[in-house]
């Protein structure tokens, strides 16, 4: 699919950027023109995958987080977050409700099941000790001019 | 950003909570909450949720993790004042099912027999 935009953005894997994150995903978005509704659920997939990629992927050692966010010309988004760090081990695991590798932490487990009820299509591409790029798809929906009611 | 404050009505909690509950904020919500615990006269709790304007499922850890610490007594935690973004999180998640959602305050005290 051809894409018509797109930006990366770099960021060290600190908690404090997780904001800054999610914010500058959903307002490049914007040129898709979404509904409140499609920005907040983009906002708060982003908020998952990046949360994760700091906790679980670089945890104490740091490292950095790569998101770049695609708009294509059918409309849709996709939006790319990538880490250097730990991997994941067992991806079905990870993949259930409610499961979590650190509950010592209060993790409630939520986090791929929020992306995958939030977004279209979630892919993840891990490798144990090399990291993870989890892949995003949001379709936009198109609306009529004039028809903004929603908002 | 988020921001936090704290009352009572009896032994009741009411904590309102504003601005963006994340994996950033999630450690700062469980120490206020916490403390006020520790006192010892906490039954149950209400959320006020009127000013939160973000809620990922760090925000749903640190409350899950409450909702344990008032179960050892039987306390409540009960919701109100939800943004449709955060009503779809607790829906989407079942969150709804063990913290219930009202539409105020009003509401949220009667069910607590208030």
């Amino acid at each position: 699919m051809e894409v018509n935009n797109y930006f990366t953005m770099t960021f060290p894997a600190y908690s404090r950027n997780e904001s800054f994150a999610r914010v500058a995903v959903a307002s490049f978005a914007a040129q898709l023109d979404p509904t409140l509704e499609e920005l907040n659920d983009i906002k708060t997939a982003v908020s998952e995958a990046v949360t994760n990629a700091i906790i679980h992927g670089y945890g104490e050692q740091g490292g950095e987080v790569v998101i770049t966010t695609s708009l294509r010309a059918d409309n849709t988004l996709e939006i790319i977050v990538k880490d250097t760090g730990a991997g994941i081990d067992d991806l079905d695991q990870a993949r259930e409700p409610l499961y979590t590798s650190r509950p010592d932490l209060e993790r409630s487990g939520m986090g791929f099941t929020v992306m995958e009820e939030f977004m279209d299509s979630v892919s993840i591409d891990t490798k144990p000790g090399q990291g993870t790029v989890v892949t995003m798809i949001k379709e936009i929906s198109v609306r009529e001019p004039g028809g903004h009611g929603e908002d | 950003m988020m921001k936090v404050n704290k009352d009572y009505s009896g032994n009741i909690l009411i904590v309102q909570v504003a601005g963006e509950l994340d994996h950033h904020s999630a450690a700062e919500l469980k120490a206020e909450i916490q403390a006020e615990l520790k006192k010892g006269v906490v039954r149950n709790i209400i959320l006020n949720f009127a000013g939160l304007s973000f809620m990922d499922s760090s925000g749903l850890g640190v409350l899950l993790g409450r909702y344990k610490e008032l179960s050892q007594w039987q306390g409540r935690m009960l919701a109100f004042g939800l943004q449709p973004t955060v009503e779809k999180l607790f829906r989407l998640t079942g969150l709804n099912r063990l913290i219930p959602v009202h539409p105020n305050l009003d509401s949220c005290l009667r069910a607590l027999g208030v």
